[in-house]
């Protein structure tokens, strides 16, 4: 794209003077003045060429643009300005001063966008039949945002983020239009700048409830020109392998031949934590409940400072972006925090009108201290607060802690120290006008080392002990594509081709360790242990390549056929299997007939896409392998571990997608919808075989289906335009329906070994569901003693409710993801003042709560601890306490349905007020541009959720259907949010 | 139009280049997998750990099958809260309670996957020696493969192969005795008079099963025939599963003496003063717990197998006795049966016994067998024979109905096998 205005810009200057040298025949000159057509406001850098001569001009701050010795006549404009409609009109030039207003409607559905992600080249989005969503930075720049996942939440219809409670470093599971997966990770790929990006969920304790970072948390927000997402295979066919669960490709600034200019901006963010309830605990010895208040009290404001500075610029031949950010946060829980540092340089090259390079560098470094949520079950900073038990309190645990004392808890460390480089090259070279060859090479690298350390002299591990993780990931892309364009048969069509090829080498390298019996207090590393409880590497490694073709055949800018392909083979295939071909088709029609018969609408677009993608299986599921490990004393062995499947192939969705953008009166209302229908077919389930077979690990075989079907609906509207001021809505909602379609013969499984969470994987419901008991309606409970004798809540029982053969039913309980998501942003501004407030809500899902089944089964809830009082009181009725058993039976732990709770909300997600200051008073300073925001985030949540903390928290990213589970997990605080942004 | 062709020409050729360069990159999707050995990398020098691999996984599955047949039956008793071994003690066959990892299935897919790993070894072993008619790792792996199939015959009512068709516990014996004959072999093409020894054992051991399961004197005879063999070629006749702490463990004191599974009343040898020499037996070695159940009864942790590399002899030259004492008992001859158990008893440091009827020695044929045998998985199938199986639990439990019968084949195995 860049390069096609870079030609204009120098075709431009040729013909400037040229037609200079010719000025003596009958000249006239254009004033033109280039503003908005509803509100008349003057569009500052808008672009008009005259396409006859192929000269143009720039708007200035009011609009106006002058082009001088024109020949008397007629001539076409061609109008841009980013965010409006193109304007082709003509217009005629007589001898003197012609002024002409270009008026330009605001493109609302991003019609005329560029996007570059799925369409092999930079493409407008009217040419594509395939949905790609755009999150452009530039216009969020107000909002409360502190990483990606802010930029990203409630902006993209159909992508949830599930869980991740905002403690410091941790992120959320994404999921776009649900799970597509049963055995593989639903999280989509993610590419920065042509580059895939590792997208691997990482935390210092990955394996007992601990908190996990978003890879893609590792960018600085503030380095984002734009993000593009695929939603699915109709989209993200070329993407081949490793699509099925979308891409989100990540955009960073660049530079431009301009003046440099520095922006500094900082952001002050207060986090205050959410009020949970006391607990509570009935005392034997008085008949009263005491009450203790621990886990409000060991809470704190968090804060965090963020810092950044970048410079861009350039020149017609070199030009630049470079950035350098710091930030440090402290968590509202004691011992939390995150720091980083992220450093990036994008170098832009125009060596001639034939080549354009680019480089881009990253440099990250986070280190982040994660609030201990439990280790070991229970104990940990919320394990002890949320359990804490005012029985319990002495002058070692004055909080209560049921576990060990919180002095135990700070002492420990859990932490993640992580440095990553993202570098790639990029290369374009125009063979011919019209035919360019373009190549990127670049390489992920990223180190993490886990600690947890328990010093000795802990209540949990008396000796202490230290385990050390050290991952090493590298991801390798190298792209090479050539596109060809030419007109065919007449003028009125013409076509674009793109072949391409592409690799992706991907290795994951593990190294733990861990030791334990330090010989004193004071020990902190490795070498102090005594005994080493363990030590193990884990080594992946996959390779794929693939290439691909694309053809558009395009019809006087009204129809556009895409056809295209993508061959790809995989290391992780069986050996059985060739190269997969993955097909998509779409057609886009933009309707001028529809639009001339109905006076209500100025736009149309309808389209239809057809695609397939694949999701390739783990490294080394096809292989057969074994295990060589110690046996006997000083003999080792081979132990059959994976039986292997050499015809293991790609999870395969095929998706179909319809759609139309279209824009209504007057341009005051744009709709976008699509609706998707897609079907993952030969979906890895774990098969378990005969033991006599001699492998006990279940291989993973193509045989599941999943279906999904769905759609999202983004509706644009100007409810008021003036000079100064502009008010506009943008809301958004997305419907996700997901069945497990066919499972083989594999029989129903819950989808995780923890004993309390309840997501299911059966035929017939979203992937993930709960499942479980639920209590007999008629007869909750049952007693292990008389009911005139009831006297404490351990002699109640729930009474599940059973199916005809005498078992205990196994309900649905709820959906693991909403079915039902979206968002509504209202935007004002009124001069210099900008107010955005945005709200985001979920519906149709439930969540299983642990932490209240733990409360319950400890008697710590209010409710609990009252239905024992009541029930320790002689003077209770029978009457009452037949009214006690049925609620104690909702208490109890063994019935699922007890715990799992709707978990459907509307919130306040984002407000933000700013104010961009007057150039004048600052001008002085050298500073051009000013702007002040004060926001908050997570401000207010309805909902009717029952369990602990908010309906969102909870859920281990790297787990698929964990995102349903709440266990011991803290609510994200609401954050206030104060920035100051200057351009100098 | 001349640019247009030219560039389609490019096109072309570039497109023709790139599959052409895509498909030439033979070997671009090998991966190394550091962690794993796969089929192609068992080679020469792998070959003394696929020789040894049968006998440490048959190790894991004899563990499982003593705490199980033992639970089932009256060795261990479990006083603690895990549904699923209150259930086994009771004597449930194929049970799913509490949600539990379920012995029986664990128990069968252990001592499956060591069969399949005998004849796996077997088989590699075969292509890899260079002299595969005398190689001691061949015989090996046979004794341990067979020795699998026979613990399962042992417990289990059938028994599959490589996921094939039930056999009966008769037919799986006989498969095992074609293992223990080609070891045989093999021990004595290598003149190996220690595993030759071994083998005869072996071959005893699964002719006693036979006999044991269906009751034919002559599978006994033939049992005494391999037993008097054994013992020519090697007196002191002795094969144990070899266990380790950095390996393949011992977990019998995992299980057995956390206070949960215990050693109490429900085994009637426990400090049951030896007849003649009133003193407690040598062979059923317990501590003192200190626990006493409601009954008033006290429980005792094994010491049999003190720590985790303990070894668990699966052949012992007191088993042959023992063969044929039962031998010799069945065919009249009481004074040679007795002799026969006495040799065991003056090796344990224990007093003669004397009689010369023929019922008091099968009584002291039944408690040689109980304690010489105990914790070694061999006193479930004596209960069914010698019906022993008590008529109510130290918790007053009911006993299952079917308790003194054989597991059926295990629901995972069912499910998980198509020929079933």
């Amino acid at each position: 794209m860049l390069n096609r205005y870079f030609l204009t810009f120098l075709t431009f200057c040729f013909v400037s003077i040229f037609s200079f040298q010719q000025a003596n025949a009958q000249t006239g000159s254009l004033l033109g003045t280039i503003i908005d057509a509803q509100s008349n406001e003057p569009l500052t850098g808008a672009t008009i060429m005259i396409e006859e001569i192929g000269q143009g001009a720039s708007a200035d701050f009011d609009g106006n643009f002058t082009i001088e010795n024109l020949e008397v006549g007629e001539y076409t404009a061609d109008v841009r300005f980013v965010g409006y409609r193109a304007l082709q009109t003509s217009f005629t030039i007589s001898e003197g001063e012609n002024e002409v207003t270009f008026e330009l409607r605001e493109d609302l559905i991003g019609l005329e966008e560029v996007v570059v992600t799925g369409a092999g080249v930079a493409t407008e989005r009217r040419r594509l039949g395939s949905t790609v969503s755009s999150v452009d930075a530039s216009r969020v720049e107000t909002s409360p945002i502190s990483s990606m996942q802010d930029l990203l939440s409630g902006r993209v219809p159909g992508m949830v983020q599930a869980g991740g409670g905002g403690a410091p470093g941790e992120g959320a599971a994404i999921r776009i239009r649900g799970s597509a997966s049963l055995s593989m990770s639903n999280e989509p790929v993610i590419y920065i700048d042509g580059v895939r990006m590792d997208n691997r969920a990482s935390g210092a304790d990955q394996s007992n409830h601990g908190l996990q970072s978003s890879p893609l948390n590792d960018i600085n927000p503030d380095d984002i020109e734009r993000v593009e997402i695929l939603k699915g295979a109709a989209a993200a066919t070329l993407y081949g392998s490793e699509a099925n669960n979308g891409v989100i490709q990540v955009f960073t600034k660049r530079g431009s031949a301009d003046d440099t200019k520095f922006t500094f901006n900082t952001s002050q963010t207060f986090y205050v934590p959410k009020t949970y309830d006391r607990n509570y605990q009935y005392n034997a010895g008085t008949g009263e409940i005491d009450t203790i208040n621990s886990l409000n009290e060991e809470h704190r404001l968090g804060y965090r400072q963020n810092y950044n500075i970048s410079a861009q610029g350039g020149s017609e031949t070199v030009n630049y972006f470079s950035s350098v950010a710091f930030s440090d946060q402290t968590g509202v829980t004691p011992s939390a925090g995150n720091s980083n540092v992220r450093l990036r340089s994008n170098i832009g090259f125009v060596p001639n009108e034939r080549v354009n390079a680019r480089m881009n560098v990253a440099y990250i470094s986070q280190s982040t201290d994660y609030v201990q949520l439990a280790t070991g079950a229970t104990h940990g900073f919320s394990g002890n607060l949320i359990l804490a038990q005012p029985s319990v309190v002495s002058e070692d645990r004055p909080l209560g802690e049921p576990f060990s004392p919180m002095s135990d808890n700070y002492a420990r460390e859990n932490s993640l120290e992580r440095d990553r480089v993202i570098a790639s090259a990029n290369l374009n070279y125009s063979i011919l006008d019209n035919l360019n060859l373009s190549g990127t090479f670049g390489y992920d690298w990223l180190s993490d080392e886990a600690v947890q350390f328990i010093p000795f002299g802990s209540v949990l591990e008396p000796t202490g002990s230290l385990s050390n993780r050290i991952a090493t990931k590298e991801l390798l892309t190298v792209d090479l594509k050539l596109d060809w364009s030419s007109p065919i048969f007449n003028d009125n069509f013409s076509q674009s081709t793109v072949i391409g090829a592409q690799s992706i080498f991907d290795t994951f390298n593990e190294k733990t360790v861990s030791v334990t019996d330090f010989a004193g207090a004071g020990v902190t590393n490795l070498s102090g242990g005594a005994t080493l409880l363990s030590a193990g590497e884990s080594y992946e490694e996959v390779i794929n390549a693939g290439f691909f073709g694309q053809n558009q055949i395009e019809y006087r800018d009204r129809v556009y056929v895409t056809t295209g392909i993508r061959f790809d083979g995989n290391s992780a295939f069986g050996e059985n299997l060739g190269l997969q071909a993955y097909p998509k088709i779409s057609v886009s029609y933009i309707a001028s007939g529809i639009v001339d018969q109905l006076d209500f609408m100025t736009s149309l677009r309808l389209r239809a896409a057809y695609g397939e993608s694949g999701l390739q299986p783990g490294s080394f599921d096809a292989q057969r392998t074994f295990l060589a490990e110690s046996i006997l004393d000083g003999v080792s062995g081979i132990i059959p571990n994976n039986l292997g499947n050499p015809d293991l192939k790609p999870e395969r969705s095929k998706e179909f997608e319809l759609g139309f953008e279209t824009e209504l009166f007057d341009d005051r209302l744009g709709l976008d919808f699509t609706y998707f229908r897609s079907r993952t077919t030969d979906a890895l389930l774990a098969r378990p075989y005969p033991a006599t077979q001699g492998f006990l690990n279940a291989q993973l075989e193509n045989i599941a289906e999943v279906e999904s079907q769905g759609f999202e609906l983004r509706a644009q509207t100007t409810l008021h335009r003036t000079q100064n001021s502009q008010w506009s809505i943008n809301a958004s909602i997305a419907g996700t329906y997901q069945e497990v379609a066919n499972m083989g013969e594999v029989s129903a499984f819950k989808a995780t070994t923890r004993p309390r969470p309840s997501p299911y994987i059966i035929e017939g419901y979203q992937p993930g569901a709960h499942f479980g008991s639920k209590l007999d309606p008629d007869q909750p409970y049952n007693l292990s003693v008389p009911i005139e004798e009831l006297n404490d809540i351990g002699q109640v029982s729930g009474n599940a409710l059973r199916d005809a053969d005498g078992n205990e039913a196994f309900e649905f309980l709820g959906n693991m993801l909403p079915t039902i998501s979206g968002s509504i942003q209202n935007s004002y501004s009124y001069g210099n003042l900008d107010l955005n407030v945005m709200f985001d809500y979920a519906l149709d899902y439930a969540k299983h709560s642990g932490t209240r089944q733990l409360r319950s089964q400890l008697r710590v809830s209010e409710e609990a601890a009252n239905i024992q009082r009541e029930l320790q009181d002689a003077s209770t009725s029978i009457q009452r306490k037949e009214e006690l058993a049925a609620q104690a039976a909702r208490l109890d732990i063994g019935i699922t349905d007890n715990w799992v709770s709707d978990a459907d909300f509307f919130r306040l997600q984002e407000v933000s007020f700013s104010y961009n200051a007057q150039t004048e008073w600052l001008e002085g300073l050298g500073v051009n541009r000013a702007r002040f925001t004060l926001a908050g985030r997570n401000l207010y949540t309805w909902t009717g959720y029952e369990g602990f903390g908010d309906p969102d928290s909870g859920g281990a990213a790297s787990q698929n259907f964990l995102a349903g589970y709440e266990y011991l997990h803290l609510a994200s605080p609401s954050q206030i949010h104060l920035s100051l942004r200057f351009e100098f | 139009m001349e640019s247009t062709m030219k560039s389609f020409k490019t096109t072309f050729v570039l497109a023709i280049f790139a599959i052409f360069s895509f498909a030439a990159c033979d070997g671009l999707f090998e991966v190394s997998n550091p962690s794993f050995i796969t089929d192609d990398e068992i080679d020469e020098g792998l070959a003394d750990a696929v020789g040894n691999t049968p006998e440490a996984l048959f190790g894991e599955g004899l563990v499982r099958a003593i705490l199980m047949s033992d639970l089932i039956g009256d060795g261990l008793m479990f006083v603690g809260s895990v549904t699923e071994y209150q259930r086994l003690d009771q004597g449930y066959h194929d049970i799913r309670a509490g949600g539990r990892t379920f012995t029986v299935d664990e128990t069968y897919n252990a001592l499956g996957q060591a069969q399949w790993m005998g004849d796996d070894s077997v088989e590699r072993l075969q292509d890899l020696s260079e002299n595969p008619a005398q190689d001691l790792r061949i015989a090996r792996s046979h004794i341990f493969g067979g020795l699998s199939t026979v613990v399962l015959a042992d417990n289990y009512e059938q028994v599959t192969f490589d996921g094939g068709p039930a056999v009966s516990d008769m037919e799986a014996y006989d498969v095992a005795a074609g293992h223990f004959n080609d070891a045989l072999q093999i021990a004595q093409n290598a003149g190996d008079t220690e595993l030759t020894a071994v083998s005869y054992a072996a071959l005893a051991r699964v002719w006693h099963a036979k006999y044991a399961e269906s009751g034919n004197e002559t599978f006994l005879a033939t049992a005494a025939d391999y037993a008097t063999d054994a013992l020519q070629a090697d007196e002191n006749v002795t094969l144990e599963v070899r266990f380790s702490i950095s390996g393949t463990q011992n977990n019998i004191p995992n299980f057995a003496n956390r206070g949960q599974i215990d050693v109490g009343p429900s085994y009637d040898y426990i400090r049951r003063e030896s007849p003649y020499t009133n003193e407690p037996d040598p062979r059923v070695p317990v501590g003192e717990f200190g626990g006493v159940l409601a009954t008033g009864d006290s429980l005792y942790f094994q010491e049999k197998f003190p720590d985790r590399s303990d070894n668990i002899p699966v052949i012992r030259f007191q088993e042959m006795n023992l063969i044929n004492a039962e031998h010799q008992l069945v065919s009249g001859s009481v004074a040679d049966a007795v002799e026969y158990m006495n040799i065991n008893r003056r090796v344990a440091g224990l007093g003669d016994y004397e009689t010369t009827d023929g019922d008091e020695a099968l009584e002291w044929l039944i408690y040689e067998r109980a304690t010489e045998f105990w914790l070694e998985g061999r006193r479930f199938q004596d209960m069914r024979r010698f019906d022993l199986f008590p008529t109510a639990r130290w918790a007053g439990g009911a006993i299952e109905e079917g308790t003194d019968r054989k597991i059926p084949i295990p629901i995972t195995e069912q499910n998980t096998n198509p020929n079933l």
